[in-house]
């Protein structure tokens, strides 16, 4: 963490405010050059709120969370640059060890796939328990007690047996349940849920989502929902950060996002998702091009290329930040209805 | 009779009763046991020339063992296909071949479905050069209009499939599909794999495709907004069956099985307003597994309608009489309630 450049006193850390993420930028070194994953992503998160971050594969929202729980691919990824404050405290600045101690405890994560991400040698008891002893320091047998309530909680029926099955013995939609009731068996004040339901099924997906939101209510969680899915999103965001190519595109409240649009890749990303109401016969209005490769040294503003408003002053430097109302901001230089 | 007037007004494409069960064992020797995977259970319908007909379900609901099966990709269990009103269980192995020609796929995933070792334009122009007797600038020839029509520079010909993004990737997919001139194209989720703004270019090109060839396609997918924006007609499928069938902007405005009306109110709308005050209305459980143990004391265990374990509105009628499709006109549907609704 030699790396991390001195920062000024930045005044913007507010008293209610759960999770700062300042001036974030992390890279991957490789073989080949460097990808600037993250690239100046600034946010912030309020107590029992809920943040999704939009975007597609490749616009760094996974790295950004993986920056603030410093789970950086090592020894490739690294944090270069800005502060990330939780709960008052720099982040960045923690050791190992530390970190340790606040992930899994006062941050839970969910990942997308439920098939990799539990041990196929172990029990779900097992796996539920493991941090909860840990952190906690408690006996076994509390743990297991806290785990069965916590496996009721997720909706898992005959909890008390499923404590000693295998993941290979349950569907994937009962997988992710454990998933949650793992991360969340410490009561974590807030909770990274990165594409929770991507790998399921519509259906699994109404039950995960529903699941989680009555989660949120009963624990006054924040969470962070990294997804490429704006109608999820809708259902479940109280405040939106839209990315591309590792950068902040545009900021609000949902209703500013999708009602009030004002960076041209938001827009074209909302026009171009087919739903269930628009009319049949109309055209999609898909985003032309492709995404931009990010070991390139991207000039200006990244969606430029393939941007309907480009011109030459988009080619200068990375748009400033604007102000479209209180808390809604966009990087674009210009003026899109 | 006229082979001419026979196939006239009939579907291009069509399954009856047609049902593909993959059987495996566990166990050895005294401990040893039946099981079949009935992926695929007993299917009517038929594909209009011209159409584009979709098949949503959720996974394992035999989506795709019936797009393959459709093209004798996997065997059929039992029940016929019929292609232009051929039986194709009838053909030899050279007419089934040159049948091929006619009948192409596009596959989910295009990272897959490439071969890394062939450049872009070999790998359009293998099927070329297998059903057509051409020179070789004249494959090379087509495979650049090819490249041209899945809107690909025709440069592009002599690069691997790594230099290419995923979107980039299923045009060359689709172009292949293209090559042999097929008059039906089964595409198996073509889209799931890319991005949303990529997802939206693949939809228009395929929608421009099937009108300048005058394609019919079977559109796989699990994403009922795609199957709605790019479809006429839409058969819902449920564990090997399928529940309801009808034009799509029918089964949209009133779907009828309770599957179907479960099945979109689990979609979150991109709208946040609609999508907090709309009912929720989850649908539970989980769809309950394919596989069944040959058995008769466990056959007769399961109940007569694919639904009943997870239906809201389920009745004892269910659990012993098996719904067959029926409806007025084009819209059909398996449920009983059809009956209790005047």
């Amino acid at each position: 963490m030699r790396s991390i450049q001195k920062w000024m006193p930045v005044e913007l850390v507010m008293a209610d405010s759960l999770l700062v993420v300042d001036r974030l930028k992390s890279y991957i070194y490789t073989r080949y050059g460097v990808v600037r994953a993250v690239n100046d992503v600034s946010f912030e998160l309020a107590e029992g709120d809920t943040l999704g971050i939009v975007g597609e594969s490749g616009s760094g929202k996974s790295m950004t969370c993986m920056s603030i729980l410093g789970l950086l691919p090592q020894p490739f990824g690294k944090m270069v640059a800005g502060r990330i404050r939780f709960r008052n405290e720099d982040l960045h600045t923690q050791s190992s060890r530390q970190m340790q101690q606040i992930r899994g405890k006062e941050i839970g994560m969910v990942f997308q796939d439920p098939m990799t991400s539990l041990n196929p040698f172990l029990t779900v008891g097992t796996q539920l328990t493991e941090g909860y002893v840990v952190h906690q320091q408690v006996a076994k047998q509390e743990a297991w007690q806290h785990a069965i309530d916590m496996l009721d909680k997720v909706g898992i029926p005959e909890a008390e047996k499923r404590m000693l099955s295998y993941p290979h013995e349950l569907s994937g939609g009962m997988r992710q349940r454990v998933m949650i009731a793992i991360a969340l068996m410490c009561s974590p004040a807030l909770l990274i849920a990165d594409e929770p339901t991507s790998a399921l099924d519509v259906t699994i997906q109404a039950q995960i989502l529903e699941l989680l939101k009555s989660l949120q209510r009963q624990m006054k969680m924040s969470i962070i929902l990294i997804t490429h899915d704006l109608g999820i999103v809708a259902a479940t965001c109280k405040q939106v950060i839209v990315m591309y190519a590792g950068r902040v595109m545009e900021a609000g409240s949902v209703d500013d996002i999708f009602y009030r649009p004002k960076h041209p890749y938001t827009i074209g990303l909302l026009q171009s998702v087919p739903s269930l109401e628009a009319d049949r016969e109309k055209p999609l209005q898909p985003i032309d091009g492709n995404p931009p490769d990010l070991m390139a040294d991207i000039q200006g503003c990244p969606f430029h290329p393939r941007c309907a408003y480009g011109d030459a002053a988009c080619l200068q430097e990375f748009p400033q930040q604007r102000t479209a109302t209180t808390g809604h901001s966009f990087y674009c230089c210009k003026d899109v209805e | 009779m006229n082979q001419d007037a026979q196939t006239l007004g009939k579907p291009l494409i069509a399954a009856q009763d047609l049902k593909v069960y993959f059987p495996f064992t566990q166990g050895i020797g005294f401990w040893k046991q039946h099981y079949t995977v009935r992926a695929v259970n007993g299917i009517n319908f038929g594909v209009e020339a011209g159409e584009t007909f979709g098949v949503v379900g959720e996974s394992g609901c035999g989506k795709t063992t019936l797009g393959r099966a459709l093209l004798s990709l996997v065997p059929k269990t039992s029940g016929e296909i019929f292609f232009k009103g051929k039986d194709i269980a009838q053909l030899n192995r050279a007419q089934m071949r040159s049948l091929r020609q006619h009948m192409q796929i596009v596959f989910q995933n295009p990272y897959a479905a490439l071969n890394p070792r062939m450049t872009v334009g070999n790998f359009i122009g293998e099927p070329i050069r297998k059903f057509f007797d051409l020179s070789k600038q004249e494959v090379h020839k087509r495979v650049l209009t090819l490249l041209e029509s899945v809107g690909l520079d025709p440069r592009f010909a002599n690069r691997y499939p790594h230099e290419f993004s995923g979107g980039q990737r299923q045009r060359v997919v689709i172009a292949r599909a293209l090559a042999t001139n097929p008059e039906f194209i089964v595409a198996d989720e073509p889209v799931s794999a890319l991005d949303v703004s990529i997802q939206a270019q693949i939809l228009n090109l395929l929608k421009d495709l099937k009108r300048t060839y005058n394609l019919t396609l079977l559109f796989i997918a699990h994403d009922l907004t795609t199957v709605r924006y790019i479809t006429d007609r839409v058969a819902v499928m449920y564990l090997g069956k399928i529940v309801e069938v009808a034009t799509t902007e029918k089964l949209f405005a009133q779907p009828q099985h309770p599957y179907t009306q479960l099945l979109m109110a689990s979609i979150p709308l991109a709208d946040p307003h609609r999508e907090q005050q709309r009912p929720h209305r989850v649908l539970e459980g989980e769809v309950p597994s394919p596989i069944v143990a040959e058995d008769a004391k466990q056959q007769q265990q399961l109940p007569a309608c694919v639904f009943y374990g997870r239906c809201p509105e389920r009745m004892p009628r269910c659990k012993v009489e098996t719904p067959r499709l029926q409806g007025k006109g084009s819209h059909q549907t398996a449920c009983h309630l059809l009956d209790e609704r005047p």
